[in-house]
């Protein structure tokens, strides 16, 4: 059982009318990859901006320890004023990393991710934008955060760099840390994460492990029938009309109560669920 | 994060954005030829005199692009100001401001003030000129401060500047009556609240007045005002949010 490093409590935030997030509540364990999956608007960039502090939640409130928290924006802005160096030295600084140890770090760290060091002698607003998001990689993990927070983590980034972030992830989660992805890439997201939450129009639909979800878990369509809806919620809570008849995200180990449930003729199909699959079905 | 290593970082990241401003440099270089070309062209007293009522204007241009230019930039959603320290940034630069504008005046009021009291020509009221000066400049910055909460690209100073303008066009339309508040002007007295009330009025709008002789008691009614507004100012940045850009 992992310990939390994070929780949120029935976050909400509203934009004028608009509810941009309710009642949010989930949490991440430590060491692993979580994912935040949603559509465009759904209420992501606002909920990591509520953990991060710079929303305040209506109602609910962030529950984390003293860790060090790195941040990655989807697309990152720097003071137009500053170079490269200046901020990685006020990153250092704000940190307490000696000034010494700083030319190795960044030599690591640059060659992670893919990040030409020459670039930190130039004005950061001057980069491409693959390379804002890089050089917003190298800021964060300066600091060697316990949890890293990263809004469209490959946004900007071409597929080689993609992967050394991929790499990265990776990397961070054997060293023990914890890493929290906001995206809507679901195929990239699938390859590395162990953990998804789901949010759609503001509300939380479900948080769960990844492997657990797609090896335990099979959805199942039928016909239309007469249902008795308290027996089917039973089976399973998530079930969804389609044109065509329903279909169901089923444990496995139901099936069989299910279909002495329906009757096998009124069963159509049922088929492994991969990430997309899962994603379409709660935001559909 | 130590308290003390983050007022560092807002220091330097201030200190450096000044430094990075050429309209800084053409601002400050523009003051002191004005001010050597009134010394050159009629006397060191109207110079030092020019300089008092004219060196407010440095706060005021200094608090361009306080709030909203760097909120809607992006720039704050920076792992330097997590869990709300942006906005001890915020309160940081602004005090910076104040710091460097104040500096900046006391510098040149200094190197005046050698001159003056070597060839004689320096009176101790200066001094407390200076000091009205210094109330009408923090009165600057502190609205331009409020009004950069809504106002980007240093539009707050225009604003400023602008209201100064119709304020003069209208004194100028009034000036051929001689009587009424012109002329309660003209004798630095104002008999009744109302007519106080007009002066305020007019001294918020060009604070400058309040370094000028007849009217350095109302000094204190500006700093006042300061105090008030940066008051307001706080309270406004310790509700201020990152919403979407």
């Amino acid at each position: 059982m992992n310990n939390i490093i994070l929780r949120a409590q029935n976050l909400s935030k509203k934009y004028g009318r608009i509810e941009a997030v309710r009642n949010a509540a989930f949490s991440l364990p430590e060491g692993k990859i979580t994912a935040f999956l949603g559509e465009n608007g759904a209420g992501k960039t606002t909920t990591l901006k509520l953990l991060l502090g710079f929303l305040r939640p209506d109602s609910g409130r962030v529950e984390t320890g003293d860790w060090r928290i790195g941040y990655v924006p989807e697309r990152p802005v720097f003071f137009n004023w500053l170079k490269g160096k200046e901020i990685i030295a006020l990153t250092a600084k704000m940190h307490g990393i000696e000034k010494q140890d700083l030319p190795l770090k960044i030599e690591n760290l640059s060659g992670k991710i893919s990040f030409d060091r020459k670039l930190l002698e130039r004005k950061v607003q001057t980069y491409s934008l693959g390379n804002q998001k890089k050089f917003s990689y190298l800021q964060s993990l300066l600091i060697s955060p316990d949890l890293l927070i990263v809004d469209e983590p490959f946004t900007a980034l071409d597929p080689p760099s993609i992967k050394s972030i991929r790499d990265l992830f990776c990397g961070l989660k054997r060293e023990g840390r914890t890493v929290f992805l906001s995206s809507h890439l679901v195929s990239e997201v699938e390859k590395i994460c162990d953990e998804i939450i789901i949010i759609s129009k503001g509300d939380i639909i479900i948080q769960e492990d990844l492997n657990r979800l797609k090896n335990d878990h099979v959805f199942v369509r039928f016909e239309k029938a007469a249902l008795d809806k308290e027996k089917l919620s039973a089976l399973c809570s998530r079930v969804k009309e389609e044109d065509t008849g329903f279909v169901m995200l089923i444990e496995k180990r139901r099936l069989d109560s299910l279909a002495d449930y329906l009757g096998s003729k009124e069963l159509l199909s049922h088929e492994q669920p991969d990430l997309e699959k899962i994603f379409l079905f709660f935001i559909q | 994060m130590p308290s003390r290593d983050s007022l560092k970082v807002a220091f330097l990241i201030t200190w450096k954005k000044i430094l990075s401003a050429k309209i800084n440099y053409f601002l400050l270089l523009g003051f002191l030829i004005l001010l050597g070309y009134i010394w050159q062209k009629d006397s060191f007293s109207l110079s030092l005199k020019s300089f008092l009522h004219l060196f407010p204007y440095l706060f005021l241009f200094i608090s361009q692009d306080m709030v909203k230019d760097e909120v809607d930039s992006g720039a704050l959603e920076n792992v330097l100001f997590l869990k709300g320290d942006f906005r001890r940034y915020l309160l940081v630069k602004n005090s910076f401001l104040a710091v460097v504008a104040f500096f900046c005046s006391l510098s040149i009021f200094l190197i005046l003030t050698a001159y003056g009291l070597i060839t004689r020509q320096f009176s101790a009221f200066y001094l407390l000129q200076f000091l009205a000066g210094v109330a009408a400049g923090i009165y600057y910055l502190s609205l331009g401060g409020l009004l950069s909460f809504s106002f980007k690209g240093g539009s707050n100073v225009l604003i400023v500047i602008l209201g100064q303008v119709f304020l003069f066009i209208s004194l100028l339309l009034q000036a051929a009556q001689r009587h009424g508040f012109i002329e309660s002007l003209d004798k630095a007295f104002f008999p009744d609240f109302f007519s106080k009330l007009k002066f305020f009025a007019l001294a918020a709008i060009f604070p400058n007045a309040v370094v000028a002789k007849r009217f350095i008691a109302y000094a204190p009614g500006i700093a006042a005002i300061s105090l008030l507004f940066l008051i307001l100012q706080r309270a406004k940045i310790r509700n201020l949010e990152l919403q979407r850009r």
